[in-house]
């Protein structure tokens, strides 16, 4: 074929061409994998493999079809398809079939044309896919695929449609009968001040005649770059306005001037069905943007119209109060929170009842942006309702339990300190830890009061740490309550650890009350044994830490009281250290 | 053995060669084939046309479905190119012709011989693709190929079906009006905005024909379906996508929903309102709106319809009605219906006005308007679109004929050059004359062969404008 070659021009026709058994049989099953395209996209999502190979295979085949035959026409019946006149598909079932989803809105012909892209095909396969799975009456796919405008997909869906579902009843004729006598016969006489004006504009017309026509090389069209510019950057603004906004914004100003107390409900109706929505789609930044707005009405109709603001006070409470948070859950588990902040700041506006949810979002395996989100919902929201906070908390949950105390800790508030108490008959001992240690931050009698109760805690690691976060300003009752504890005989017999911490922080006292607690110990009677001499030791270290007078004073009885043997080492070792503080003291 | 197909083309080259085509057209329909301006022309369009076959081979030309195709690209139009998408649908559209194929080897000569005899072709309505072949082959064009429209895009009376179309709009609307707003099929609305938008696509000028058509005692059917078609095609030569449109389109037929609320008395009174009437009467933006915030319950209303029903009265200065309290701007969609609107309604006969304004006196009070009550960019698109006479003005032309203006040229220059149907003669005497396109020269003289002098008041020589156009549907 040389590039020079005569083209002869192709007649229309072929659409009464019977066509052969070949090209038939390919029709044929180029709208079998179409059905079943359609089939395998009503029952699985997008991205399953079963949809992905069929819509390969039916633009494979499309594409193989339409490079030989230019175009693939069908007519459509109600449970088939027609390729030429022949029968080229059908469904038992009328109306759960492929053709009938055409059919039922009046669609007669369908074409696929060359050069027809897989983008296109998979939008043409989703918008069926979608009408097919609407109520009957519900959608229709001839404006669907109109509004899609596919460049290689023809259809013809006939007015007669529009026609019998419009003017069927109708008896009187559609378009009024043109009287042509009337258009086509008799005169017009123009005014005489039309002929006047026309004779002046005539003579000025005549005397302009001689102009050549007018050149028109330079063609320009009619608004110029800078109009197209306009019109570009106008469109683009009216598109950068979610619909969402336009419509908070109208609804706002149609409430404010609706005075009719009813036609004021059936608008706020409308809002309660759109809130919904919005809130079922995930689009919470739309949802508060909306509540945004009815909050302001309400201000601003609270002094000029109590009625209506009793109306939206309504409203705005009905709303969040039928939010689910079981659907809200359902929400997180099946999608992706796009917008983690906006997500909060939603359940924020939703108020207390969601701080649940945030806590879930903390024990699932989700992004830690969002679980950082909630963390900080939980400190938030949760400074002003302890109570639901804490309530969170659960023996059987300890992850989340701990996050609680984490949330506690992080208001730093003193509010929170009875709420830290509860975590005192936990068994978990993670979890009792946590709560000492946030308790410890308090300088505060009430904290330093449940750490002393944590002494009667059955794992010594618990004790140990409750007795390290006593503070050197515990009060008298509470110094005495740990002399207590220190001078029990079983005192003895806990471990070293446990008796270093507990002396250290009587030491840390430092008071006449805790320091008469060492001599108290000290001077017990039977004072001998491994165990108390272990005791001793501790407390004559624990008391060099003390450093005052009175500890050096005790220190020296109990030197007195052991005249041999490990005490009286410590005794002699502790006074040397005292001793060399002081010199050095002396010496600065 | 057809060739193979060719691969696409860049949208920039082609939108040229597109260009090119109708300069070259134009050229050689008012100019002789050897003058230097028709022989200067083609040489831009060869050249564009030959780089793009030293890649592609071919260069081929589709119009289908009202979408024009280059190589198998399709060429999305915009505001400043959309005369250049209305001279080829209509140029193919007359012709029934779908395709011309331009294939390598084609020269210069042989390219603009084509053109000029093309733009020399008269238009026939029977058949016209026949003749056009029947001519073609004897022409001999060697690397030249022509193919009819597809089947399916031949209507027998398209005019015919335009007008049904258009009265099922008032049909539709009459029962939304009288029935129960619950029982209406909203599908059926969209369908029909649709159907009426194809129509628009395909033949502008006959449906802003129809548009002519008034109703003194139903206003309000005839002035919706007119507005919605005015917007339909200020929308889409702002060139907004179909989804855009059909909301637009919903809008503007539902825009004055709201007077069904508004007492007849109010509404019919022959008089200018008092105040408390006319503040009545102002209610029925906010009233229609909320009406469509009704039917949203059940429905899917779009929401740039509710905000036409409310704001379609508001001016861009927002010194109209209803006031806001925090709004600062109307949508681009209500502006638009703002302008379609205004138009309508000034050259309609109303109960309260005893004069019908004329089109150009309707555009002229307008223009006085613009920035204040109408937006200036869309206000010139309308203009654009609309002509300096639009279709259905009265003329009265040099030749002292009486004739309506049919169809207006698309681009700016020949504006003042619509194509007018005769409907009177030098002596007054009604006749079915010809359309005639004012853009015709005479051979000899070289001067325009029909120019408008003025244009008359239809209304007061009762001149039943639409009429005429409805006559063509029969």
């Amino acid at each position: 074929m040389g590039d020079d070659r005569e083209v002869k021009s192709r007649p229309s026709g072929g659409r009464d061409d019977r066509p052969d058994a070949e090209t038939l049989g390919q029709v044929k099953d180029i709208l079998t994998v179409f059905a079943h395209t359609i089939s395998a996209m009503k029952l699985f999502p997008a991205f399953h493999s079963s949809v992905l190979s069929f819509q390969d295979e039916l633009f494979d085949k499309l594409c193989a079809f339409l490079e030989r035959h230019w175009e693939l026409e069908v007519r459509v019946e109600e449970n088939a398809f027609r390729y030429k006149d022949e029968l080229a598909y059908q469904d038992a079932d009328i109306l759960k079939s492929l053709p009938y989803v055409f059919f039922k809105d009046g669609l007669m012909e369908l074409a696929f044309l060359r050069d027809l892209e897989k983008d296109e095909l998979e939008i043409f396969l989703e918008t069926v896919r979608r009408i097919a799975l609407l109520p009957p009456e519900e959608g229709d796919i001839v404006d669907a695929l109109w509004e899609k405008d596919l460049a290689h997909v023809r259809y013809y869906a006939p007015d007669e449609f529009l026609e019998s579902k419009i003017a069927a009843r109708r008896k009187e004729r559609l378009a009024p009968e043109v009287d042509r006598k009337n258009l086509f016969q008799g005169r017009i006489e123009l005014t005489a001040e039309d002929l006047e004006d026309i004779s002046k504009r005539l003579l000025v017309f005549r005397q302009k005649e001689n102009r050549e026509a007018k050149e028109f090389i330079g063609l320009a069209a009619h608004l110029d770059r800078g109009d197209r510019f306009d019109i570009e950057t106008m469109l683009d603004s009216e598109r950068g306005v979610t619909l969402e906004k336009g419509l908070s914004e109208l609804i706002f100003e149609l409430l404010y001037m609706e005075d009719r107390l009813e036609a004021f409900k059936n608008i706020l109706s409308f809002l309660d069905k759109r809130f919904a929505e919005l809130v079922q789609k995930m689009e919470f930044a739309e949802a508060l943007r909306l509540m945004g707005q009815m909050e302001d009405l309400d201000q601003a109709l609270s002094d000029t119209s109590p009625a209506r603001a009793v109306e939206i006070d309504r409203f705005i409470q009905t709303a969040r109060s039928r939010v689910s948070l079981d659907g809200l859950r359902d929400q997180l588990r099946r999608g992706v929170i796009q917008d983690a902040k906006v997500f909060f700041e939603f359940l924020r506006w939703l108020g207390p009842e969601t701080l649940p949810v945030a806590a879930e979002i903390i024990e699932g395996d989700l992004d830690p942006s969002l679980r950082s989100g909630a963390f900080d919902f939980l400190v938030d929201t949760g400074r002003e309702n302890l109570a639901l906070l804490t309530r969170l908390a659960q023996e059987r949950k300890p992850f989340i339990s701990k996050t609680i105390i984490a949330a506690l800790d992080r208001m730093n508030d003193k509010s929170v300190i009875p709420f830290l108490a509860a975590f005192i008959n936990y068994r978990n001992r993670d979890v009792k830890a946590k709560a000492i240690q946030a308790l410890g931050r308090f300088s505060d009698s009430r904290a330093q009061k449940i750490l002393i109760g944590f002494l009667r805690d059955a794992e010594e690691e618990i004790r140990i740490e409750a007795v390290k976060q006593i503070r050197p300003d515990l009060g008298r009752d509470l110094t005495a309550s740990l002399v207590q504890w220190v001078g029990a005989k079983e005192f003895h017999a806990k471990s070293p650890q446990e008796k270093e911490a507990a002396l250290q922080a009587l030491a840390r006292i430092g008071t006449d009350d805790a320091l008469e607690g060492f001599r108290a110990l000290l001077g017990q009677k039977g004072i001998r044994g491994k165990h108390k001499e272990e005791t001793a030791v501790l407390a004559v270290d624990a008391l060099v830490a003390a450093g005052s007078p009175r500890a050096v004073e005790i220190i020296l009885l109990c030197a007195a009281k052991f005249r041999r043997g490990r005490v009286q080492d410590a005794c002699q070792a502790a006074l040397a250290r005292l001793a060399a503080v002081s010199t050095k003291k002396d010496r600065t | 053995m057809s060739s193979p197909p060719p691969v696409r083309t860049e949208f920039k080259e082609a939108a040229e060669i597109l260009h090119r085509f109708q300069t070259l057209f134009k050229l050689a329909k008012y100019y002789e084939p050897n003058n230097t301006m028709v022989q200067e022309q083609a040489v831009p369009l060869f050249d564009r046309i030959r780089a793009v076959q030293e890649e592609h081979r071919i260069v081929q030309i589709n119009v289908s479905q009202n979408s024009v195709f280059v190589n198998r690209s399709r060429i999305k139009f915009d505001s400043a190119s959309f005369h250049v998408y209305k001279f080829l649908t209509g140029l193919f559209q007359e012709r029934q012709l779908g395709t011309i194929t331009l294939s390598a080897g084609v020269t210069r000569e042989e390219l603009t011989r084509f053109m000029i005899f093309l733009a020399g072709l008269e238009t026939v309505k029977d058949e016209p693709y026949a003749h056009l072949l029947r001519r073609f082959e004897a022409a001999s064009f060697p690397h030249v190929a022509l193919e009819m429209q597809g089947a399916g895009q031949v209507s027998e009376n398209p005019e015919r079906n335009a007008a049904r179309t258009y009265f099922l709009g008032i049909h539709h609307l009459k029962d939304l009006f009288d029935r129960n707003r619950e029982l209406l099929n909203f599908n059926l609305t969209k369908r029909w905005i649709q159907s009426m938008f194809n129509y628009i696509a395909s033949n502008e000028s006959y449906v802003q024909g129809l548009a002519n058509t008034k109703n003194f005692d139903e206003y309000t059917l005839n002035h919706s379906v007119n507005v919605c078609i005015f917007a339909l095609a200020i929308g889409r030569r702002l060139g907004l996508s179909r989804q855009e449109l059909t909301e637009l389109g919903i809008g503007a037929f539902l825009h004055d929903l709201g007077k069904l609320d508004i007492p007849r008395e109010i509404l019919e009174k022959p008089s200018r309102l008092d105040p408390l009437e006319r503040n009545v009467m102002e209610r029925h933006a906010r009233f229609g709106a909320e009406q469509l915030v009704e039917l949203a319950r059940s429905r899917n209303i779009p929401i740039r319809a509710i905000q036409i029903a409310l704001e379609h009265h508001s001016r861009v200065d927002l010194g109209g009605y209803p006031k806001y309290v925090r709004k600062t701007d109307i949508s681009l969609y209500s502006k638009i219906v703002e302008i379609a609107d205004t138009f309508d309604a000034l050259t309609s006969k109303r109960v309260f006005r005893k004069k019908v304004y004329t089109k150009e006196e309707a555009l002229s009070l307008m223009l006085e308007k613009s920035g204040q009550e109408f937006d200036p960019m869309i206000l010139k698109a309308f203009i654009g679109m609309v002509g300096a006479y639009p279709v259905g003005s009265v003329v009265f032309l040099n030749t002292e004929e009486i004739g309506i203006v049919f169809a207006n040229n698309p681009h700016a220059s020949f504006a003042q050059r619509p194509k007018v149907k005769i409907i009177a003669d030098a002596d007054g005497n009604k006749i079915d004359g010809p359309v005639l396109d004012l853009t015709e020269v005479d051979a000899a003289s070289r001067k325009f062969r029909w120019t408008i002098i003025k244009t008359l008041d239809a209304d007061l020589y009762g001149i039943p404008v639409a009429d005429y156009f409805l006559a063509l549907a029969q």
